[in-house]
């Protein structure tokens, strides 16, 4: 019987694309997301969806099991920062005062939608980075 | 009868050689997809490397091919229980002793739930069991030690470690016991030995390897201190993980705007600080500290056929 072993795969392993060298440990992104604005501020509200959509990109390149899950974290993250922008934007006219904490509150959805998708992109990540150093 | 790769593949698992253990059945299960020997056995592997998930997809497949399998149940049991899901690794493993009521490892996985639950008694009366049935085995003792361990029986625990290491001295989970009751009682020293031993037979023991971190972390108070708070949110689930950090955050940053707000800016600029050191800390600690063992585990001199 021929040995066909490479078609058994465990459901748990990434499954890399073509780019896979460019996947990065998610908690790079992490400290990316928090590090760079404090000294250099993206065009576009980048500082919001630029590591989002990194979270994303990683994800696919590295195969990564739980991709659909990142994509509702970050999706609904998405939303709620955009939801308390519009919330930002009518305070702004209202209420200067208030400013400063629905500030906070975008910046605590931002960092916890961060942090749940890095979590769980993590695994993955660890199975994808033990499997390459062992050369499978 | 089996494949001699099986038995090669058993024999790699035993001896904490898990991708050879997993390339091996990989190749079995490309011939032969739904033998339910293969998918336990990598069902167990995975168990061992802390993949649940993907334990619990393979002892699936193995039980619907052989569902009165005693060793098959125990495995599943074992995977309700690192699910958290007691009630039901507790009914798997009474279903496994009605099969195999002699079924050792059942009784002492038994006795682990209730040891989770702080069920003592229950705890002490299947080990007891278990120790009845195989009263020479260095995994009975080790379950027993284990128990007075817990119960802050320090001095008891380390007789019945002994027992146990004087019936197998190479028994790693032995071994990580009884570095763990050392460690108790502030015997660094030999401790540590019980670590690098149990490290060098078998390097992807996550016991072990927690063992000689946690002994490490004792010796350098600053960045082990972060070690240890880690440790205990690492038990968290992903998003209640997010949750304690987002209300860390809150609190120092709604606190220092509203200090600010109310005319206190040197306050609010303290506050400001701590959180930054606090995150600062956080970010440093845990890379320095993994640099600092993983230059220790260089050092070690893992067994031969590792």
């Amino acid at each position: 019987m021929a040995n066909n072993h490479s078609d058994y795969v465990i459901i748990d392993e990434p499954k890399p694309s073509a780019l896979s060298h460019l996947a990065v440990n998610p908690l790079y992104i992490l400290f990316a997301a928090i590090l760079v604005p404090l000294f250099w501020m993206p065009p576009m509200g980048g500082r919001f969806w630029l590591p989002l959509a990194w979270l994303l990109f990683n994800g696919y390149v590295l195969g990564s099991t739980t991709w659909k899950k990142e994509w509702l974290i970050c999706g609904a993250g998405g939303i709620a920062i955009l939801l308390l922008l519009f919330v930002l934007g009518a305070v702004a006219n209202a209420f200067m005062q208030a400013v400063p904490y629905v500030f906070i509150m975008i910046n605590a959805v931002l960092f916890l939608t961060i942090y749940y998708a890095v979590f769980t992109q993590n695994s993955s990540y660890e199975l994808f980075d033990y499997l390459r150093e062992s050369g499978e | 009868m089996h494949d001699y790769r099986f038995e090669q593949a058993t024999r790699c698992y035993e001896q904490g050689q898990f991708l050879q253990a997993i390339s091996l059945l990989k190749e079995l299960l490309g011939d032969d997809p739904n033998n339910a020997d293969y998918h336990g056995l990598l069902a167990a592997i995975l168990l061992s490397q802390k993949r649940i998930h993907a334990a619990e997809h393979e002892i699936k497949i193995a039980l619907q091919q052989d569902s009165q399998d005693p060793y098959l149940l125990f495995i599943n049991a074992n995977i309700a229980m690192l699910n958290k899901q007691m009630n039901k690794a507790l009914e798997i493993c009474d279903e496994a002793l009605r099969i195999d009521p002699n079924f050792v490892d059942a009784l002492l996985l038994k006795g682990a739930i209730f040891g989770f639950n702080k069920q003592r008694p229950q705890q002490l009366d299947h080990i007891e069991q278990a120790l009845s049935l195989d009263p020479d085995s260095a995994q009975t003792l080790t379950a027993l030690g284990s128990y007075y361990h817990e119960i802050g029986d320090q001095g008891k625990a380390e007789q019945v470690a002994r027992s146990a290491l004087s019936v197998e001295p190479q028994n790693i989970d032995a071994n990580v016991l009884m570095g763990n009751i050392l460690l108790v009682q502030g015997d660094i020293e030999n401790a540590t030995y019980h670590a690098r031993f149990s490290i060098t037979q078998n390097p992807e023991s996550t016991e072990a390897l927690r063992l000689f971190s946690d002994i490490k972390a004792r010796q350098n108070w600053i960045i082990g201190g972060w070690w240890r708070l880690n440790s205990k949110l690492s038990k968290l689930g992903n998003l209640q993980l997010g949750l304690v950090l987002i209300v860390g955050y809150l609190t120092f940053n709604l606190l220092s705007q509203v200090l600010e707000d109310l005319g206190y800016p040197v306050a609010s600029s303290v506050v400001s600080i701590a959180w930054l050191a606090l995150v600062a800390y956080s970010w440093i600690a845990l890379p320095i500290y993994y640099k600092q063992l993983n230059k220790e585990l260089e050092k070690f001199q893992f067994r031969s056929d590792y």
